[in-house]
């Protein structure tokens, strides 16, 4: 088998029932003694952009913020951009888990447990930002309620002061959340395990799981209630970044629109982000039997109607510009459109909302290839809406004696494509060593699970309509 | 040790028995079998799934959980703990005045109520799970049965234990076997491995511990000990300022001095100084005032004042009444030394006679090895000293007739 | 060890030593002990002192140079503390207290206080005020006393104490022979200049000139005299590169005498400027000037001044004028003749004032809108109320006979006596400094000087290009340069002397009036500098000569004590100003106006005095680099002014390079658009391009880049202030980031428009008609819905409640406000390129608003401090609480609680925040970020730092205070001399300095407060009030009072709108 020479995880899981066969077709790729190349090249290549990450803020963190493009009345460039961004991608994971997952919408479970890893991830790079962007970036502590003698305390109608508790709150939750998922899993990978080391590290973090049914009762119940604290969580944390924005009094950031316009956004290109992601993994993992394409449409149809939600709030805010008749506001939607960023209101149109309008279309929506590269438009996109929004506005406000004109530096640049070294290290190191598929979940909607409600009397949740996947998947 | 756990379970006679395993294909096998124990009535039984079986809790039986209600608690909680923190902290420790608003207002601090509230419940939530699920359970019996390491993978195992009050090893086999089990198993209680958690885990847990404590042993030390080093500090944003404030150090010049000395001849604004009678105590003809300058009120405020500054400054050497018997003179004439001139006695009559413009003057530039008090007294007070001055020299030596008539009747 | 010693004994001595110091001054000038002493073992001349002295060339240790191993050992041995701070710089740094061990009277530590002292340039006096701290100049304010300054003051004179701390001042007597540079001291120049003076001697002075600046300073004149007794044949020549001849040609024309003009600008009704800025700083007596022609531009009076301005380039006066022309400087002469005829002709002119004289016959005059502008003037010229009631000013740049028509327009109009004043101006030199400069070096070039004195200036940089000086000089066999730096003309003479700073110097000067202020010194010489005067005396024989004596020589009048300690505390001789007399005017035909063959062909190119940095004296001034321009708001850079049209023509876009050629002659730099600039008419800036001005200004040697483009490299001696035919070449579009503060890139169609919409707003307009109508006009400008608030506000400001008013209709964007904040507020300098990317510090900016179309567009400021807001946005986003509010009102900035996310930038609707992207003061706080250091021109640096308010650090936000330091030590006085605190007795730095008095500061509680009043007038409005932030800074909007006869039609406007 030359294919599988070069990569182990194409050929068909084995096991004598459909349970074993998910077991091995998601275990294998964290069991393979020595992983194909391919996987270190692309983690070395991570390394090194990571690398640069690295140093380009080390560089701003000794010289002070200047080494960034940012200036008067520019004050906020690309580091928040880039916090925003993240922020937006890490939210498709938490809402696939948890209100996929209160909707009953069993064929989340294919994909939500490296969705939720990416969200994980993304917030990770998230949170470097703010940190980083103050001037005194050793200080980054004076913004956390910690006694002191001098009863300095943070100021807590700052909307800053908000996204604090949100973000750590969300990264906590969505921690939480992800590991409690994979407890089951790592039982797995525990009993399956052959060396010593694999045994303690995921006897360890399986904490002596053993799939107790009486176990199994309250985890369930713990589940439920988690999704349901992470939805209305997943939904307020970008409301509250966008505060940042609304409470403002910047024509073009003081608008009521944006919590519910942040969040469609967030999961638009979340959602892109998990497409970008979902595609070459099962193409190289071999878990296109758990990932099909009914599992690509599905998202695609959520990245359309998303994006419409997105381009009706672009549309919204010329609208409410001009229906508030404020002078200053119907200037700056005027200068967006058609001032010195006109090229970046109009790549953002173009990305996020023309071209997701392809996914109208059958062939196209159940192409994987295609499916790529409009996530990856969308991600851009997405990275200039937040530009757009940000930088745009601050260049010109209500006094034209303070216009000024952002021009990014090579340091912003490298800061912006280094996040993303941050990103996939860890990405490569989930698909290396944790289980990338939800194993216990997947085969509770498996057809073979089901087979036992029909004796089993009525159903306690789950009318699995995606019951048929799986089962297909595997046998082909 | 796979080897080993099977020798182990060859001979089950050895143990005392924990319990007997049977091991099902499906979940619905799994599920009837279920029924079949809990309507016999076992307490002490459970079925191992590698994902939560639909419809075992009912066919085990077992009740709903309390852990949604200590969530609810957390919850709660952490609401109380947001607003009390936001009210503390902005409105009633250390209010501020920000944007015109009031101290304290609900809608600025909703959101971090909301994510306070979602933090302590989420926590709570997993922690909860795991402790009425009485994990971590490092080992357990099943353990050194073989094929249970299945129980997580394709197969669905039922056991039930030996302290059961029902149980009975003959009964209960037959029981079991009638659930049409795979197989069946006897499963020996675990003595060889130890109950507690391994080593490595062990020392890992203490080190990570003791080394979380030495920042704060640290810190602890440093309040509570002194040190003639200036403290470490290596970021010093706006501490160490380059402006030179008064009387610092600046080795540009070679005195190291950034106060510069006046330069002769130079004169401020308003510092004319035009008055001699006022500013050097002489008259036209440049001989001695006997007389107080126009801007001198002579009452009994300038006499208080003239009297407190005498005790600043006067007193240390010339003492109380101006006897010149000052605590410093005291001290010097103690230590015998030939240089010392004492304070002279401002009562004596040669000081009597002295126009009071001399005597100012003297206060300015001063005598002998008196220093000059020009600089450190303003004019008017050194005015007022040299009339608390005049004051003193008349009361000295006061006969009962000076007084007022009943200020004399008060004498015997 | 060996240090601690060494401090005990210095601090023995010290005490002897200042008791010594008088006795030792008074001994008199022949001892070699210096009478300003800096360093004690220079004035012991103790052994170590006289050893260490041997080594390195019997200086005075502090004049090596400091990176020297002498001055490295000898700061090992003095600052212990310095080598400890370098080793471990990670620890909190110690301060230690070195107090005088006796304390003159009147000096208290940490409290400042003033010394009247004057500024001299171009040889018009202005009186000052420095605050002293410490015993070291750290504030310039104006002398209230002074007639030109009360108690306002320019840009320049805020920004010399900057120049006083400059560490690239020169430190030491250099010479130099056959390039080779060698430190010298004062001693031995003394030693040259004996030998040098009995050759003299016996030759009678022949072979000796003098090249001095122009100076008024009695003192230095008569010293001039008593040298040419001494020397007959001496030459003694007087040149100034911005002194322009045409005054003083022009009144030997009218009167064949020499006379300085004055203007009485409060008594004017109407007031007519031909080419002149007669409120600019630079401008004679331009301080006064501006106070006085804003005195009438107060609606409430009910009476305006009406003020028309015709000239080539915007002007500060054009901010204020009702009507403006923008024409060639050289067209100018004929509108004068045009007035001229057109007056005489209607006013039955005395007889002897000659016949009236024919129209010019200049083409551009018929043009429909100069002849519309011509007739309304002269309406209301001779309109009966406005006869003897106007002023007609011609500008510097303008030649003689447009002066000469000046003053006979205002005998004419009958200003003379009422309006118009003429004083005798008896040190007038019967040359222009041109033509005396042009004779000196031809003498140069006939080997004819073997010994050229230089007192001052810098001819080798600003000589006419065509006289080639810099070769004449080399002809010379002794060159001797005084000068503070050394600079291009120090490194081409043989010796240079380093001059003493007018903080650091004896002497007296005149303002325009003759009023003579003394000029006191603050500091003793850092540099061990002397002064013009000190020179000369030297020069005469006297070996060690003494400022203070030899002031006190000129003025026997004031030897009594108290009269001179009363002159030196007021600053000014009382009624020393000049008799005013009222010269006989000439008949018309006795000057013939030159021809009015007015070619429009080709453009002319205007050589103007640089506002910040004058001639280039100032061009190592970092404050006056980064101070942005008026109106082109440019920094650190001058450009090249092109009309649009006029640009559109020559093929020049916004910011190009471009290459201006002039009789072979070239000059290459920025070219940027000016609307409202004559076409036609190129204007370009004296004083930059310098090569060796300093490693602010421009360095080559050190490879640190001239500042902007030099205009005197093409400036020749026939074509000095107005050439014609100059060539201009677009080197297209340069990478090249315009390091201006305004309008940073092209706004655009769109920025343009949205400017337009917005402008009335922000700088409210209205003429003295629409007032007088609706005084409250301003209220109708914004329709906005009421201003509700959510909330009841916590605090009711009880006690003191600042606020601050700002009148639009005085304000002449001057920015010496922006200085002046500078100065008090220890303000950060970013560099050109920090000011190109937008992060410049300055609290205060004056914003320029052009309006109307471009060719003639009308030019209005607006001064913009912080708003200090009582609903401040910027304080409900900070997360730490490092911005709120104090219960006065102040918006204060908490520096070290500030971690720098800048958001309270972002929310300012005004921007007036400033973010320390870098560290800015990196240099005078250490090396690395964190450690201090040592470097001695370091620790010069650090003594401008105002001690009262904190040197930021790098990532954090600072804004305007309102000078909360100032509010806070009055606030402290008054408590102690348990006293209210007067209206008035607290202001801020920028209304300090305003000379028109534009800017009041005060309580609002305070009802008779002047801020209050202000703030209560109608014409009061809050700049984006409609945002409900309740700015505690208001603007008192602008009214004009146009002339009916010129009012814009309605219909067009009608169609714009």
């Amino acid at each position: 088998m030359a294919i599988s020479d070069v990569n182990p995880f194409v050929e068909p899981p084995r096991g004598p029932n459909m349970f074993a066969q998910i077991t091995d077709n998601v275990t294998r790729i964290a069991e393979v003694d020595k992983p194909p190349r391919a996987w270190y090249i692309a983690f070395g290549f991570a390394q090194l952009v990571l690398l640069m990450f690295l140093s380009s803020l080390g560089y701003v963190v000794w010289n002070g913020i200047g080494a960034w493009g940012n200036m008067m009345p520019v004050a906020w460039g690309f580091p928040i951009v880039n916090f925003v961004f993240w922020i937006g991608i890490g939210h498709a994971g938490t809402l696939i888990s948890a209100i996929l997952f209160l909707l009953r919408q069993n064929w989340r479970t294919a994909i939500n447990r490296f969705a939720e890893a990416m969200t994980i991830f993304a917030v990770v790079c998230a949170g470097v930002f703010p940190g980083v962007h103050i001037g005194r970036p050793w200080l980054p502590y004076y913004m956390m309620p910690i006694p002191n003698q001098m009863d300095m305390w943070p100021q807590f109608r700052s909307p800053l002061e908000w996204d604090i508790f949100a973000v750590s709150t969300y990264a906590t939750v969505s921690i939480l959340f992800w590991y409690m998922g994979m407890i089951p899993d790592f039982a797995t990978f525990r009993d399956r395990a052959t060396t010593t080391v694999r045994r303690v590290a995921y006897g360890i973090v399986a904490m002596g799981w053993r799939g107790s049914s009486r176990q199994w009762h309250r985890y369930e119940r713990a589940y439920l209630i988690l999704a349901a604290l992470a939805t209305p969580l997943v939904l307020s944390v970008h409301s509250v970044v966008s505060f940042d924005f609304a409470t403002a009094q910047l024509p073009g950031w003081h608008t009521t629109i944006f919590p519910p316009y942040f969040v469609a956004g967030a999961i638009f290109g979340g959602f892109a982000m998990v497409v970008v992601l979902a595609v070459p993994a099962r193409q190289f993992f071999g878990l296109k039997r758990i990932i099909t394409i009914r599992h690509l449409e599905l998202m695609n149809k959520i990245i359309i109607a998303t994006g419409l939600l997105v381009g009706y709030s672009y549309g919204m805010e010329f609208f409410i510009a001009w229906y508030s008749g404020g002078k200053y506001e119907q200037f700056t939607f005027v200068n967006r459109a058609f001032g010195p960023y006109a090229w970046a209101y109009w790549t953002m149109i173009s990305c996020n909302v023309l071209i997701p309008q392809l996914h109208w279309f059958k062939a196209i929506r159940t192409n994987p290839w295609t499916t790529l590269a409009i996530g990856l438009f969308v991600n851009v996109g997405m990275w200039f809406e937040r530009f757009v929004i940000i930088c745009t506005s601050l260049t010109r406000d209500f006094l034209p004696s303070s216009w000024g004109y952002f021009i990014p530096t090579p340091v912003d640049y490298m800061t912006l494509g280094g996040s993303f070294g941050l990103f996939f290290t860890l990405f490569l190191l989930f698909c290396r060593y944790l289980p990338m598929v939800a194993m216990s979940e997947v085969k509770a909607f498996s057809p073979a699970a089901h087979a036992a409600h029909a004796h089993a009397g009525e159903h306690a949740h789950v009318p699995a309509p995606s019951h048929a996947e799986p089962a297909a998947a595997l046998e082909s | 040790m796979s080897d080993e756990h099977h020798s182990k379970s060859s001979e089950p006679a050895e143990a005392p028995l924990h319990g007997i395993l049977a091991e099902y294909d499906t979940p619905h096998e799994i599920v009837h079998a279920a029924e079949k124990i809990r309507d016999a009535g076992f307490t002490k039984w459970d079925t191992y799934t590698p994902f939560a079986v639909h419809g075992i809790d009912e066919a085990m039986g077992i009740k709903m959980t309390i852990l949604p209600w200590i969530v609810l608690g957390a919850g709660l909680s952490g609401l109380a703990t947001a607003i009390i923190m936001q009210w503390w902290m902005n409105a009633y420790d250390y209010p501020w005045i920000i944007s015109g608003k009031p101290l304290w207002s609900i809608p600025a601090n909703v959101p971090i109520m909301f994510e306070l509230t979602v933090l302590f419940s989420a926590i709570t939530t997993l922690v909860a799970m795991l402790m009425l699920n009485n994990l971590p359970e490092p080992s357990h019996p099943l353990d050194l049965v073989r094929r249970f390491a299945h129980s997580t993978d394709d197969k669905f195992f039922l056991l039930v234990q030996a302290s059961d009050p029902k149980f009975d090893e003959s009964e209960t086999r037959a029981l079991i076997d009638s659930t049409h089990p795979q197989a069946v198993e006897l499963v020996p209680e675990d003595h060889k491995t130890s109950k507690q958690l391994p080593s490595v885990l062990i020392y890992g847990l203490v080190i990570v511990s003791v080394a979380s404590i030495v920042p704060f042993a640290l810190a602890a030390k440093g309040r509570y000990s002194h040190s003639t080093t200036p403290r470490i500090h290596i970021i010093q944003d706006m501490d160490s300022q380059p402006k030179y404030k008064a009387q610092r150090e600046n080795p540009f010049f070679a005195d190291n001095r950034s106060t510069r000395p006046v330069l002769e001849g130079t004169v401020a604004v308003g510092e004319e100084r035009e008055d001699d009678h006022f500013y050097l105590g002489r008259q036209a003809d440049n001989s001695f005032a006997r007389t107080f300058p126009a801007q001198i009120p002579l009452n009994d405020v300038t006499m208080e004042r003239g009297k407190q500054r005498f005790g600043i400054y006067c007193t240390p050497c010339h003492g109380q009444a101006g006897q010149g018997d000052g605590m410093v003179a005291k001290v010097a004439d103690g230590l015998q030394q030939g240089t010392w001139v004492p304070p002279s006695n401002i009562t004596q009559d040669y000081l009597r006679q002295m126009p009071v413009g001399e005597l100012f003057n003297t206060l300015t530039n001063g005598v002998r090895n008196m220093p000059a008090y020009g600089p450190q007294i303003k004019t008017e007070d050194r005015w007022a000293i040299v009339m608390y001055i005049r004051a003193l020299q008349r009361s000295q030596g006061a006969k009962a007739a000076d007084l007022p008539p009943e200020a004399r009747a008060s004498l015997h | 060890m060996s240090s601690i010693d060494k401090k005990k004994t210095s601090l023995r001595v010290l005490s002897q030593a200042q008791a010594q110091a008088p006795a030792r001054a008074a001994e008199g000038s022949d001892t070699q002990k210096p009478t300003y002493w800096r360093s004690l073992a220079e004035l012991e001349q103790s052994p170590e002192f006289l050893e260490l002295a041997s080594r390195e060339f019997a200086m005075p240790l502090d004049q090596e140079p400091p990176n020297s191993p002498g001055r490295r050992r000898f700061m090992q041995i003095m600052g212990a503390s310095m080598s400890l701070a370098g080793l471990d710089a990670c620890r909190w740094r110690e301060d230690k207290i070195l107090p005088l061990s006796r304390r003159p009277e009147g000096m208290i530590p940490g409290s400042s206080r003033p010394f009247a002292t004057a500024m001299e340039i171009n040889g018009l006096a202005v009186g000052l005020h420095a605050m002293s701290y410490d015993g070291r100049p750290i504030k310039i304010e104006g002398n209230p006393q002074h007639p030109d300054s009360r108690g306002a003051a320019a840009a320049f004179h805020q920004a010399s104490v900057l120049g006083l701390y400059d560490p690239d001042r020169s430190e030491s007597v250099v010479a130099r022979a056959g390039g080779a540079r060698k430190e010298s001291s004062w001693a031995e120049f003394q030693k040259t200049l004996s030998d040098l003076s009995t050759g003299l001697r016996s030759a009678r002075g022949s072979g000796l000139c003098v090249l001095s600046e122009r100076s008024s300073s009695p003192t230095l004149l008569a010293q001039k005299q008593r040298l040419l007794d001494t020397y007959p044949e001496a030459k003694w020549v007087t040149f100034e590169p911005t002194q322009s001849d045409g005054a003083r040609a022009g009144s030997v024309l009218a009167f064949g005498k020499a006379h300085r003009v004055h203007y009485a600008f409060d008594a004017a009704r109407v007031v007519l400027t031909l080419d002149a800025d007669v409120v600019a700083p630079t401008f004679p007596a331009g301080l006064a000037n501006a106070r006085a022609l804003t005195r009438l531009r107060t609606p409430e009076r009910g009476q305006m001044s009406r003020i028309y301005a015709v000239e080539s380039d915007q002007s500060l006066v054009a901010g204020l004028s009702d009507h403006r022309l923008a024409v060639r400087s050289s067209w100018i002469k004929a509108i004068a003749a045009e007035l001229d005829a057109r007056i005489s002709a209607k006013v039955n002119a005395l007889p002897e004032l000659g016949a009236p004289q024919a129209a010019p016959a200049a083409a551009f005059l018929k043009d429909e809108k100069v002849q519309k502008f011509v007739s309304a003037l002269l309406g209301d010229l001779l309109l009966s109320p406005n006869i003897g009631r106007s002023v007609i000013a011609v500008g510097p740049n303008q030649p003689a006979e447009v002066h000469a028509l000046g003053y006979r327009l205002n005998q004419l109009l009958g200003n003379v006596g009422r309006t118009v004043f003429f004083t005798e101006d008896s040190d007038a030199a019967d040359t222009s400094d041109v033509a005396a400069l042009k004779s000196l070096v031809a003498e140069m070039n006939a080997g004819k000087v073997s010994t050229l004195v230089m007192l001052g200036g810098n001819p080798v940089y600003d000589a006419p290009a065509d006289l080639s000086f810099s070769d004449a000089l080399g002809k010379v066999k002794t060159s001797i340069h005084l000068a503070l730096y050394e600079d291009e003309t120090s490194e081409r003479s043989s010796i240079h002397l380093p001059a003493a700073h007018y903080l650091e110097s004896w002497g007296d000067a005149r303002s325009l009036d003759g009023t003579i202020s003394i000029v006191q010194p603050l500091i003793a010489p850092l540099y061990g500098g002397r002064t013009a005067s000190e020179l000369l005396a030297m020069l005469l024989g006297v070996g060690n000569p003494n400022g203070l004596e030899l002031v006190r020589r000129t003025h026997p009048s004031l030897s009594a004590e108290h009269v001179w300690r009363k002159t030196l505390s007021e600053g000014v001789i009382a009624g020393s100003g000049v008799q005013r007399v009222a010269p006989k005017l000439k008949p018309l035909d006795k000057f013939p106006l030159s021809d009015f063959e007015l070619s429009s062909k080709g453009v002319e190119l205007v050589f103007a005095t640089d506002a910040k940095i004058i001639d280039g004296r100032f061009a190592n001034n970092a404050w006056l680099q980064e101070l942005p321009e008026t109106f082109s708001k440019l920094s650190w850079d001058n450009a090249v002014l092109i009309s649009p049209r006029t640009a559109q023509e020559l093929g020049v876009k916004e910011a190009d390079s471009v290459t201006l050629t002039l009789a072979g002659r070239s000059v290459s730099l920025l070219a940027l658009i000016a609307p409202g600039h004559a076409d036609g008419s190129l204007k370009i800036t004296l004083g930059h391009g310098r090569k060796s001005a300093g490693h602010v200004g421009g360095l080559v040697a050190e490879s640190i880049d001239p500042v902007g483009g030099n205009a005197y490299a093409i400036r020749t001696s026939d074509a000095y202030q107005i050439a014609q035919g100059v060539g201009v070449t677009s080197n297209g579009t340069v990478p090249y980031r315009v390091p201006s503060t305004q309008d940073v890139y092209s706004v655009g169609a769109i920025g343009l428009s949205g400017t337009a919409e917005r402008l009335p707003e922000l700088v409210r307009e209205g003429t003295l008609e629409e007032y007088k109508k609706k005084p409250d006009f301003v209220e109708e400008i914004v329709e906005h819905n009421p201003l509700l608030s959510l909330w009841v506000p916590p605090v009711s400001y009880e006690g003191h409640k600042w606020g601050m008013s700002i009148d639009l209709n005085k304000c002449i964007g001057c920015s010496a406000c922006v200085t002046a904040c500078q100065a008090e507020n220890n303000i950060p300098v970013v560099g050109k390129l920090n000011v190109a990317m937008g992060r410049e510090m300055l609290w205060l900016r004056v914003d320029r608003y052009y309006k109307g179309p471009p060719e003639d567009a009308e030019v209005a400021f607006q001064p913009i401090p912080c708003q200090q807001c009582e609903n401040a946005p910027c304080e409900q986003v900070c997360p730490v609480g490092a911005t709120m509010h104090s219960h006065e009102g102040l918006n204060d900035m908490i520096y070290n609680r500030c971690i720098g996310t800048r958001y309270c930038s972002n929310n300012c609707p005004y921007k007036v925040r400033r973010f320390n992207y870098f560290n800015y003061n990196l240099d005078t706080i250490g090396i690395t970020p964190y450690t201090p250091t040592d470097d001695p021109k370091a620790k010069v640096k650090a003594m401008i730092f105002n001690p009262e308010v904190t040197v930021r650090s790098r990532g954090v936000m600072e804004k305007c205070t309102f000078c909360v330091q100032r509010i806070q030590n009055t606030k402290i006085k008054a408590k102690n001399a348990k006293r209210a605190i007067p209206d008035n007795e607290i202001r801020t730095a920028c209304q300090q300095t305003c000379p028109t008095d534009a800017i009041v500061f005060g309580d609002l509680n305070d009802g008779r407060s002047r801020v209050a009043s202000l703030q209560k007038q109608p014409r009061s409005y809050a700049l984006l009030g409609e945002l409900n932030n309740h700015p505690r800074v208001q603007y008192l909007a602008r009214i004009k009072n146009p002339n009916p006869a010129l009012a814009p039609a309605q219909e067009p406007k009608k169609e714009h709108g």
